[in-house]
């Protein structure tokens, strides 16, 4: 029985021995044409191994299967190139930056240290990014919950679309032309001059898209999840408009606090 | 019971809703916020334009022919066409890059690895998306830069008959090719995430019907996951060219900044509309700071126009995944 299913099928032994027989080729190359080279082998050994491979395929099994064969080999390559470009941003930072982690990198700042100077810190530096992002974060986390809110719950005529096309526009604003934003307006129009509150403006501006669109999304997600089965008992109950979440309902309300219930149970609409 | 419900929604419509003041109060603040956001971003864009004006007048038209940016000087001389130019080339190249690599794992995680395995692949995917630009730019400029120089010159030597790659000059560095690679790395993750849930929706049933006629598996994905998909996939594709135009420090850091308009992409050299915001802001005289804030300007424009066009395609997807006309 074994050997009907598997006739007609390349074997992992055959597969696995035109694969050597691939690098062997690609070594026999770098022997005797002025090739050379370790990443230049691993490159060459590496197609022509799968070259053996494939044209053993396409013997064995045809060509259909040899072109399966060759896409799943090129789709396991993208994978691993990208997880090889991973592992090398990460070994690499971590290589060359752990020699610098020490108590007083977290101690001293860059004050007065020259260029030749082995005192420095990045104790300023990380204040700072921390002070921006948190200031940051109290602009644009409360603005962006409140545009996610009003977008999801009440959404409707011409306000509602500028604002979801404004929210469109910011998401692709790149970080340079924020910070040329909030320099255009607070730095030079309103004559603040440059500090860490502008910065903090600037990033706001990236954080608030960002901000209202996952917050839109687990919005809405969780309005259809808890919508469906209960809206027509919950608006018969008297369920009260504007709930945001399912999480944020009283507890004396229906099971599921919904909007008015319009249309098809199947599409809840966008009410109130 | 699908009868039933309609039955029992015909023969009692929903009570109108009860609003209190604590909901119109919260109506009224969220409503505020939102006309807020729109004004405040309003308000913002007449700044820069405002602030781009001087630039403007000065330059006249030379402002989109002129290749050097010596905006201080007098006369000044100063335009942007090196700088779109390169802007456009290094997001090209990046996506002709990325764009494969990030299909083949996408298509990877959705067609061929398990749960487990799919899973792993797509968390670490997104970890490419957590690392800061700097650090992108730092590792291209000191890895990736010496380590592709013997690539850069066997595409000179080898390929250097087509024009793309011929590199007269035998120097290499911090090229347009290197740009693109280390733009590549960070538009990856975003169009693999994108593809990779445009490839998720497509329905099993289309996949299993594909495989009960014979398909291999690339023929299924051929088939069936492809042209369900192609309206995701580019807009994947333009989102990946709006986040590779916008990109600044990496490029900053990576390219030898020169203002010129070459397709050797091996030579060093070449500038983009954020790079040059970002190098030239520190030293730059009030004429200077407007011109950057005019090219600042532009490459809003074009992310915009590029955003637009992304969100349109993908808002079509949806639709069309979710069998809506």
């Amino acid at each position: 029985v074994t050997e009907l299913l598997t006739h007609g099928r390349l074997q992992r032994w055959q597969a696995a021995v035109s694969a050597a027989a691939g690098v062997a080729v690609a070594a026999g190359l770098f022997a005797v044409t002025p090739m050379q080279g370790r990443a230049d082998f691993v490159v060459v050994g590496y197609m022509c191994a799968v070259a053996g491979y494939l044209v053993t395929a396409a013997r064995i099994e045809g060509r259909r299967q040899a072109v399966d064969r060759f896409f799943h080999a090129l789709i396991v390559t993208a994978v691993a190139t990208c997880l090889l470009a991973l592992g090398a941003v990460l070994v690499y930072t971590a290589a060359r930056g752990a020699g610098a982690i020490k108590p007083s990198f977290f101690r001293n700042t860059m004050n007065g240290v020259g260029v030749r100077d082995t005192t420095g810190g990045a104790y300023h530096a990380i204040v700072g990014t921390m002070e921006q992002v948190l200031l940051a974060s109290l602009l644009a986390v409360p603005a962006g919950l409140l545009v996610a809110i009003y977008s999801v719950e009440y959404g409707r005529g011409r306000l509602a679309t500028i604002l979801r096309t404004t929210v469109d526009v910011m998401t692709g604003v790149p970080s340079i032309v924020a910070g040329l934003f909030i320099y255009a307006f607070w730095v030079l129009g309103l004559h603040q001059g440059f500090s860490g509150f502008a910065a903090a403006l600037a990033l706001a501006l990236l954080m608030l898209p960002i901000v209202v669109r996952s917050a839109e999304e687990s919005s809405v997600s969780c309005r259809r999840r808890c919508a469906r089965p209960a809206t027509p008992s919950a608006s018969r109950g008297g369920a009260r408009c504007c709930r945001w979440s399912c999480r944020r309902r009283r507890p004396a309300s229906p099971p599921v606090s919904c909007c008015r219930w319009r249309g098809s149970p199947a599409r809840p609409r966008r009410c109130c | 019971v699908q009868t039933l419900d309609v039955h029992v929604a015909d023969e009692a419509p929903p009570a109108p809703p009860i609003e209190r003041l604590g909901d119109r109060l919260f109506r009224w603040i969220t409503t505020g916020v939102g006309l807020a956001v729109t004004i405040l971003l309003l308000v913002v864009s007449v700044f820069l334009l405002a602030k781009a004006g001087p630039a403007l007048s000065k330059a006249g038209i030379h402002f989109f022919t002129e290749k050097q940016w010596f905006p201080d000087l007098e006369p000044a001389k100063f335009g942007v066409a090196a700088l779109v130019f390169g802007t456009v080339l290094s997001s090209v190249l990046a996506l002709v890059i990325a764009v494969p690599v990030a299909v083949g794992s996408a298509l990877y995680v959705s067609e061929y690895a398990g749960p487990a395995a799919g899973r792993i692949v797509g968390w670490l995917i997104e970890l490419l998306a957590a690392v800061p630009s700097v650090v992108f730019g730092l590792w291209g400029v000191l890895f990736l830069q010496p380590r592709m120089i013997p690539m850069q010159r066997w595409l000179a030597h080898h390929l250097g008959f087509i024009p793309l790659f011929k590199n007269p000059d035998n120097q290499f560095g911090g090229s347009m090719l290197l740009a693109g690679v280390v733009l590549a790395l960070m538009v990856l993750p975003i169009v693999a995430a994108v593809t990779r849930e445009v490839f998720a929706q497509v329905p099993d049933e289309l996949r299993e019907a594909a495989y009960g006629l014979g398909a291999t598996r690339w023929e299924m994905i051929r088939t069936v996951v492809f042209p369900f998909g192609r309206n995701g996939m580019i807009g994947a594709i333009v989102l990946g060219l709006g986040r590779a135009l916008g990109e600044t420090i990496a490029i900053a850091l990576v390219l030898a900044a020169t203002y010129d308009v070459s397709f050797r992409i091996t030579r060093p050299g070449g500038n983009t509309i954020a790079a040059n915001i970002a190098t030239k802001f520190g030293e730059a005289g009030s004429t200077g700071r407007s011109a950057l804030v005019a090219s600042g300007l532009l490459l809003f424009a074009i992310t915009l126009v590029v955003t637009i066009v992304a969100r349109g395609v993908v808002t079509r997807q949806a639709r069309f995944a979710e069998g809506r006309p």
